[in-house]
């Protein structure tokens, strides 16, 4: 996959991993892992992206005895997602066209 | 290899980044390291799954790198485009000269004169200019040379037909020459410099005017 694409997905994949509750980077990699595999070397730059731009927001709260840190969507995360949405349709009517009679 | 070891040797291979974003990272590999346990995971599986150090922190570094200049480009789109938009290409704009437009009769004379009225005398000037300072610069240092060797030779002078005044008078003459010619060699340098850069000017004078065409 061209990797401009495949880090864009990434990014609404992770989005999309803390669309319904904030999480935080083991939770999110294992949430993913059945669709798509991600170390946690590709993830940090993502979640550090997020952040920069705006899509999430983070704070730290303890868990047994450590400080863990969690990713929350903000509405500009969420309009990421419908944006790539929107996005994936159009690639839908295209892609239809391409594969159209089912030959190549 | 232990998450210890592993964190350490991470952690030279990420030492360029500033201390504050070097401590976020390790923290962030911490957390998930400590989940992972608490998940059943062994060390092993999870030093694993981390990769190389080397590997891992190449992967950040990189992506780092991009990321400082996909939020420039986005800062410069997004709040005062326009003042940010003139500035940021002239900081980065690396003069390549390109030969575009056409080749008219013009800019073969021009080119032609710049080359037969500028770039071959200067040449000339130059290498005749070189070969005089070698010329003198060797012939001072042979007979100094030579000089030197007579001065050696001075107690038998007298069975040679020379005198050490004489000798004295040659070494002399010698040593005047090559500081001569090492007062030369600054002149020539900087008579060189100037038309060099000269030279450069008025070839990118050409290249702008043609662009400008």
């Amino acid at each position: 996959m061209d990797a401009q694409m495949k880090k864009g997905l990434l990014e609404v994949c992770v989005l999309s991993a803390i669309r319904d509750e904030e999480s935080y980077g083991y939770k999110i990699i294992s949430v993913l892992d059945p669709y798509i595999k991600i170390s946690e070397s590709t993830l940090y730059p993502i979640l550090r992206r997020l952040e920069g731009c705006g899509a999430v927001t983070t704070y730290s709260e303890e868990f047994n005895g450590r400080l863990r840190k969690y990713f929350r969507i903000t509405p500009k995360g969420r309009a990421k997602i419908a944006e790539f949405i929107a996005d994936m349709n159009e690639f839908q009517k295209i892609s239809d066209f391409i594969t159209r009679d089912g030959e190549i | 290899m232990t998450y210890v070891q592993w964190e350490s040797e991470f952690e030279k291979c990420i030492g360029s980044l500033p201390k504050n974003e070097k401590d976020e990272i390790i923290g962030y590999y911490r957390e998930i390291y400590a989940d992972k346990r608490e998940a059943g995971l062994s060390d092993e599986e999870i030093i694993k799954n981390f990769g190389e150090p080397m590997l891992a922190a190449a992967k950040i570094l990189m992506e780092n790198s991009t990321e400082e200049k996909d939020s420039k480009g986005a800062e410069a789109a997004e709040p005062s485009a326009e003042a940010n938009k003139s500035e940021a290409p002239a900081k980065f704009k690396i003069p390549t000269p390109r030969f575009r437009g056409k080749i008219t009769v013009a800019s073969v004379v021009g080119w032609f004169f710049l080359i037969v009225l500028f770039a071959i005398p200067l040449a000339a000037v130059l290498i005749s200019a070189f070969a005089a300072l070698a010329a003198l610069t060797a012939s001072g240092l042979a007979i100094a040379v030579s000089g030197a060797a007579l001065t050696v030779a001075s107690p038998f002078a007298f069975f040679l037909g020379y005198t050490v005044p004489g000798v004295f008078a040659t070494l002399g003459c010698a040593l005047a020459m090559v500081g001569i010619g090492i007062i030369l060699f600054e002149i020539f340098y900087v008579i060189t410099k100037y038309f060099a850069f000269a030279f450069i000017r008025l070839f990118r004078y050409f290249l702008k005017r043609r662009k400008q065409k």
